[in-house]
């Protein structure tokens, strides 16, 4: 159990009997010492965003869990099965890959971090930095080599657009930050 | 669900606050038709502000705590300054499905309006916070018709023949010595109420007097007269009779603001200055809704920092003179906060909302 006023963004608590990720959770003094905590949540198992209060010194049930390096394999719709190093294979909601499903492609060889709760498979993060492949995008604006000037980039295999600097060409291999979706530099 | 039968739950940790409030709560939800019982584990300080019309209500039933034995919760249970029941007595709640409503400490800070009507999930009970507040995305303040008749009807209004008449209900509070001077300076005749309890201790203390209720007291042209507790009811006909009332806490602050006359608040002292804070969030509010009277309220703002022990370091103008000013200031609050409807009538309105949204 973890006091209201000890959890942080990131931590995961049970709510109602959901496990529900802290996306949020800001600390203000009500009166004569008291203090409530109002926290942004998201059920691990819906991906169904909600907002709570607490009050401080509520007890709230902390849940730790489980993680696993795995590999994507294939698509059982509606489920994204992936595979541990021992070949072991876990399921995936569709609801729960968020956006992962931007970059996810047949073949893809990044190494995903598959989380559990009591067993169940219930998300999937990629690495912070992967490849892909630009399928498209305009030709660059004869001049501009500075890489201030940005235009949109079409991936392979998902068909996601992102920003990308002028100087990218189709059939570039970029590489991207999936925590912002940015692209960090052409390979 | 039987949404006219209510429980309201108040723990009196200390002072008249905590009973005020929920009495009033309880008062003018009773009023609505609706069956309260106020469990009070401190029936004295709350026997101490009721009146003949509480005792005789029949939709008002008071009485300690319940034993977690003999508890049958109401559908719906009010948790007053979110006070927090024994495991037993959340169990039955938990069994009965009872709607818990977490009514918070007041305060002007933003969070509140952020929190307010959220729902929570702690100890398994379905509970939800209802904050009062000064704005329309919060609970507002209590009143009842009653109050609205009586400031309607008022007639008196300050003038500097009739000399300066201000109540005084404070805790321990040093500053009421700089405070005497300023009312000292202005040379005009000031007649102070002051009540029994902390603030007529305070004023003895610091006056080395020992001043007991229906006495005086003359210190130049400052007249004391120590007086009883009061009801409720009598209490807001002295506030709406005064030219400034010296309030303190919750409750007391509340009713001078809904009076529309100038007071000086004694904030509640918490840890780091948590205070201070909450009473400057007052004033930013204030200037938010009354954009035109700033720099009236940026003097009031002073008085009230220096009431509570900040030095400001401002030149405040005599107080004689600017309490026509901080008359009208306050009467536009007032109407500022009427217009944000009864938080009894909001909190009923709450919890029909959330009825609805479950059926």
């Amino acid at each position: 159990m973890k006091l209201a006023q000890e959890v942080r963004a990131g931590n995961v608590i049970m709510v109602d009997g959901n496990p529900m990720v802290v996306q949020k959770a800001e600390y203000s003094k009500s009166g004569r010492n008291a203090a409530v905590v109002k926290m942004k949540l998201k059920s691990l198992l819906s991906n169904a965003g909600t907002e709570k209060v607490f009050r401080a010194d509520d007890r709230l049930e902390d849940v730790v869990l489980e993680h696993k390096d795995c590999t994507y394999s294939y698509l059982n719709d509606p489920f994204y099965v992936f595979m541990d190093e021992e070949f072991n294979q876990y399921d995936v909601d569709k609801d729960n890959m968020g956006d992962v499903l931007n970059y996810l492609i047949d073949g893809m060889e990044d190494v995903c971090q598959v989380t559990f709760y009591n067993g169940k498979a219930i998300s999937v993060e990629l690495p912070i930095s992967i490849v892909r492949e630009v399928e498209y995008t305009e030709p660059a604006v004869r001049g501009d080599t500075s890489g201030k000037v940005t235009k949109p980039a079409k991936l392979a295999g998902t068909g996601y657009t992102i920003s990308v600097p002028d100087f990218v060409k189709t059939g570039d291999k970029i590489e991207i930050d999936t925590r912002t979706n940015e692209f960090k530099k052409r390979v | 669900m039987d949404y006219q039968k209510y429980d309201i739950f108040c723990d009196v940790i200390d002072n008249y606050g905590d009973a005020g409030f929920s009495l009033r709560l309880a008062r003018t939800l009773s009023k609505k038709n609706i069956e309260v019982r106020l469990f009070c584990n401190d029936l004295q300080t709350l026997y101490t502000i009721t009146d003949r019309q509480d005792l005789t209500n029949q939709l008002l039933k008071i009485s300690k705590w319940p034993d977690h034995g003999s508890y049958q919760p109401s559908d719906i249970v009010v948790e007053a300054f979110s006070c927090r029941l024994p495991d037993l007595l959340n169990q039955k709640l938990r069994e009965h499905h009872s709607l818990v409503i977490e009514l918070e400490y007041l305060t002007a800070e933003k969070f509140s309006e952020d929190c307010h009507g959220l729902s929570s999930s702690a100890d398994g009970l379905n509970s939800y916070f209802f904050f009062p507040g000064f704005s329309k995305k919060t609970g507002g303040l209590i009143f009842e018709q009653n109050l609205l008749n009586k400031i309607n009807s008022r007639t008196y209004h300050f003038s500097i023949q009739k000399g300066i008449h201000l109540s005084l209900f404070s805790y321990k509070n040093h500053n009421i010595t700089d405070f005497f001077h300023v009312l000292s300076a202005t040379g005009a005749s000031v007649k102070i109420t002051v009540f029994k309890g902390l603030a007529l201790d305070n004023v003895n203390n610091i006056l080395k007097l020992s001043l007991k209720p229906g006495q005086q007291h003359r210190l130049d042209n400052l007249e004391l007269n120590a007086v009883d507790m009061c009801s409720q009811d009598e209490y807001d006909n002295i506030l709406l009779s005064s030219d400034l009332n010296c309030v303190r806490g919750e409750e007391s602050v509340v009713r001078a603001m809904l009076c529309g006359k100038p007071f000086l608040w004694q904030i509640y002292p918490q840890s780091e200055q948590a205070h201070i804070i909450k009473l400057n969030s007052l004033f930013d509010r204030m200037s938010e809704y009354l954009p035109e009277y700033q720099d009236d309220i940026k003097i009031i703002r002073y008085f009230n920092l220096e009431y509570n022990g900040v030095r400001t370091n401002q030149q405040l103008p005599s107080l004689l003179e600017f309490l026509p000013k901080w008359e009208q200031v306050c009467a536009k609050w007032s109407l500022h906060l009427l217009k944000l409807g009864s938080l009894t009538d909001n909190l009923i309105k709450f919890i029909d909302g959330i009825n609805l949204k479950n059926s």
